[in-house]
């Protein structure tokens, strides 16, 4: 709250002195732009699902909001966001609890330099080294508070440096209860830097990155066996990587490289062995066809600014994702998250458009998309012959460049449909087989591996302009987990102001009867220009969301929501 | 001039580059032998625990191998919480409580081994696991002595009630209040627990099994009482709390009392002080 009153005061400053910079200037003359959201809850009991005002914590009303302001005039920029959890929705951290302003900046920017004070977001490249976000859905916000400066040279050079420490929840940074992170990062665009390539057909961009992480202590206590053990600890953690991007004819090939020294962590149980992370992304597109090979190998790469986190939250780097985010009901039911201990992955995918008045294509074309993913762990040796697996306070193992290990963590294979059936009718079609390790992914040890199939039919009919239908049968069928679900959606739109939606899940195949559940949902929502609200009620399945290597765990729940969302 | 430009910017980054990357060299770890307790506080492991969990007796032994490390410094209090507590045919010791329960919910614990390190967020959460508990520990260890407790605890066979008495120093100031917790605990109750770790016992079931340190009930009430509304360095505070025993379970000679002092301007009420004494039997 300090900090966000010297924001004021320093916005207030600004305006009060005519002579660099008139007042009725800066407030007249200036762009002001913001968002606004708010999801509220009204859980209620469920006998069926096992949901009893304990459970709920005896609260039933619960809310999560923002609004953020950015103003913007000339050179000059500032913004915050104002959050308030009160308390949070069921499956958000408990430590979000309360309001404030989390979130503010100051930043000035012209064409050599932009100087941000406050919170950022950034992003070195695919954020093996360090990305800071947030994401609404997740309830992860990583932001940095301290100092950005961007400096561009000349044309194709960015230079980026970053200094400060990371959000997480409302805890004030005291007390070493965090590191200070540090990075720099240059981009080059070969083809804008040298005139003789400006017109090069192939283009070439390169970049490299620095980050260090500082926490203050050299010694930790630590228990191995009957033993206590004083570990030496790094004060200073560095990472860094460098990165290739190449384009041509259509044809895009990306790499990115990053390493890590010795980083003893709860998140790797204490080993010292440097970790190592590696991105491969060859990609060709043309009209009606486009190809993607993908590949990554990870190796210790969890890297974050308080040594102590397993929670989400203080990640100082992102490691991306290879398989595709589904939206689906039941093809989302099953979600993969990045091992940051290791794993080694591939992902392959191909689109092709049957074109219009072909034999297949019939009248409208046809597209198809073949999609594949797989991840493995990778192969871990002892050090020695006397040092276990993974043993805390050694390097914990060893492994080869690329290595493959036996053990599967995900796999799914995916076709998918397109067809437009005439002017009004569109359908999506997907049969996807997944297996899961959810033992691994989820971390409970005594779960099988899951093998599902899964069948989507999503059919839109657009009954003229203004009224829409569309509707969606799914259906997954697995021996493992919970068994096997059904679910269906029924949606109507009335453009451009209102949407209803009817939806059940049905756990048709538990082998509990008594968890043979229906999560039922009925939806209204209204738009005006800008801003939506949408009210719905019903039940909501237990499940996990995850992005890259961050997940939330989305506990069972029954009632009401309001969801509130404006832009302006 | 112009060189001076490039290499000195150039001459910084390699300069932060170097000082900002510490490779260590092994060994990266000594065994530690003995502990100095000069200056150093009492902190209280709060472990959740259950008679059906089969890791639990390894975290205990865990916990006890910290406890010997710390010379005493560390205080454990065994909570048996969530399902894995629930009595049944085999398992029909019920060592549950209302508060133990209450706290479970309120710490979300959510599964168990799993401890609270005075009450205080360590990692970003309360819940503390098992292989992170020495790390827990050594961070309160760096903390100032903020209080100097002294106790005296009796049971009265006739009347079965227990008296407490408390006083209580406090050595740094407090922004507000101050709360107080008296504690009961019993060792040496025998009975069955579930165990898959050859090195704390028999698998799969210890029998018997001792507990030790397990927390019977809170002499007033689930969060305390307040000891006093301002702290002030140079005054010492008393308390005094009686409690009658309604179960006829509890061996006597058997309890202990933890007091426990809290800052309740924390989030969750921060235990910056904590004692433990043997309830002396009082003269019939």
């Amino acid at each position: 709250m300090k900090n966000f009153t010297l924001l004021c005061i320093g916005i207030v400053a600004l305006g009060i002195f005519p002579s660099r910079l008139p007042a009725q200037d800066f407030l007249k003359n200036a762009q002001v732009t913001g968002s606004f959201q708010a999801d509220a809850a009204l859980y209620q009991t469920d006998a069926a699902m096992g949901i009893t005002s304990q459970s709920i914590n005896g609260q039933p009303i619960r809310m999560n909001g923002f609004t953020e302001v950015n103003y913007e005039y000339k050179n000059f920029y500032a913004g915050m966001r104002f959050e308030a959890y009160l308390p949070p929705l069921l499956g958000y951290d408990a430590q979000y609890q309360g309001a404030g302003v989390p979130y503010w900046y100051i930043k000035y920017k012209n064409d050599l330099l932009e100087i941000t004070a406050g919170n950022f977001y950034e992003q070195f490249a695919q954020g093996m080294t360090f990305r800071t976000y947030q994401d609404w859905t997740l309830g992860y916000d990583n932001s940095m508070r301290g100092l950005r400066v961007k400096f561009m040279p000349s044309k194709g050079i960015t230079l980026t440096g970053v200094y400060g420490f990371q959000r997480t929840f409302w805890i004030p940074y005291q007390n070493n209860n965090r590191g200070i992170v540090k990075g720099l990062d240059g981009d080059f665009s070969l083809n804008d830097m040298f005139n003789a390539l400006t017109d090069a057909k192939l283009k070439i961009t390169l970049g490299g990155s620095f980050v260090s992480d500082y926490q203050a202590g050299k010694t930790m206590i630590y228990p191995v066996g009957d033993k206590i053990y004083t570990f030496n600890l790094p004060e200073n953690v560095a990472c860094y990587g460098g990165r290739l991007n190449l384009n041509y004819a259509g044809v895009n090939f990306y790499s990115e490289y990053a390493h890590k020294i010795n980083d003893p962590s709860q998140m790797n149980v204490y080993i010292y062995k440097p970790g190592n992370s590696i991105l491969f992304d060859l990609s060709y597109s043309r009209k009606n066809f486009g190809v993607e090979i993908k590949s990554k190998w990870i190796d210790n790469f969890s890297y974050k600014s308080n040594r102590s986190y397993t929670i989400n939250g203080l990640d100082i780097n992102y490691l991306p994702a290879i398989n595709k985010e589904h939206t689906y009901f039941l093809s989302s039911m099953y979600p993969y998250a990045t091992q940051t201990t290791g794993e080694v992955g591939i992902a392959a995918g191909v689109m092709y458009t049957i074109p219009k008045n072909s034999k297949l294509g019939g009248k409208n074309g046809l597209t198809i998309a073949l999609d594949f993913s797989q991840v493995n762990s990778i192969k871990k040796n002892p050090v020695n012959d006397t040092t276990a697996l993974g043993q805390a306070g050694t390097l914990g193992y060893s492994t080869g460049f690329y290595s493959i290990g036996n053990e599967v963590y995900w796999q799914e294979t995916q076709v998918e449909v397109t067809k437009k059936f005439g002017k009004k009718v569109k359908g999506i079609f997907d049969y996807l087989y997944q297996t899961y390790n959810k033992a691994v992914v989820q971390g409970h040890p005594e779960d099988p591996i899951i093998y599902s199939h899964i069948g989507i039919g999503d059919v839109t009919y657009n009954v003229n302009k203004k009224l829409s239908l569309r509707w969606e049968l799914q259906g997954l069928w697995t021996k493992q987990d919970n068994g096997n679900w059904a679910a269906g959606l029924m949606e109507i739109t009335i453009s451009p102001k209102w949407f209803f939606s009817v939806s059940d899940q049905w756990n048709y195949g538990n082998s509990d009867s008594g968890k043979q559940l229906h999560y039922y949902n009925i939806a209204a929502g209204f738009v005006y220009n800008t801003s939506r609200i949408q009210l719905s009620w019903g039940r909501q399945r237990e499940g996990v969301i995850c992005v890259g290597g961050v997940c939330r765990y989305v506990p069972q729940s029954s009632g009401l929501t309001l969801t509130v969302t404006s832009s302006f | 001039m112009k060189i001076f430009r490039v290499l000195l910017p150039v001459l910084l980054v390699c300069g932060w580059i170097l000082t900002s990357c510490d490779k260590l060299d092994p060994p990266y770890a000594a065994v530690k032998t003995q502990f100095d307790t000069t200056n150093k506080p009492f902190i209280l492991l709060e472990e959740y625990t259950g008679h059906k969990c089969n890791n639990c007796p390894l975290a205990t032994k865990k916990a006890h191998s910290l406890a010997e490390y710390y010379m005493g410094r560390v205080i454990i209090m065994e909570v048996h919480a969530t399902n894995l507590a629930d009595p049944d045919p085999k398992y029909t010791l019920d060592l549950r409580t209302t508060e133990g329960s209450q706290w479970c919910t309120d710490f979300g614990i959510g599964y168990v081994p799993r401890a609270l390190v005075n009450r205080s967020l360590f990692g970003g959460s309360y819940p503390v696991n098992s292989d992170q508990w020495a790390t827990a520990i050594q961070s309160q260890m760096l903390l100032p002595v903020k209080t100097s407790i002294r106790a005296q605890a009796s049971y009265n066979a006739d009347s079965k009630e227990i008296t407490a008495n408390i006083t209580v120093l406090f050595k740094r100031k407090l922004s507000a209040d101050a709360g107080i917790n008296l504690y009961i605990v019993e060792d040496s109750i025998v009975g069955l627990q579930s165990n898959k770790d050859t090195a704390a016992g028999p698998t799969p079931e210890i029998n018997p099994y001792y507990f030790n340190e397990t927390f019977r009930a809170s002499m007033n009430g689930t969060y305390g009482d307040q000891l006093t509304t301002t702290v002030d360095t140079a005054k010492t505070y008393t308390y005094t709390k009686k409690y009658t025993i309604s179960s006829t379970d509890w061996v006597p000679a058997q309890l202990y009392l933890i007091t426990t002092i809290t800052d309740p301007a924390t989030p969750r009420g921060e235990i910056i002080g904590v004692n433990k004494i043997r309830i002396s039997s009082s003269a019939r």
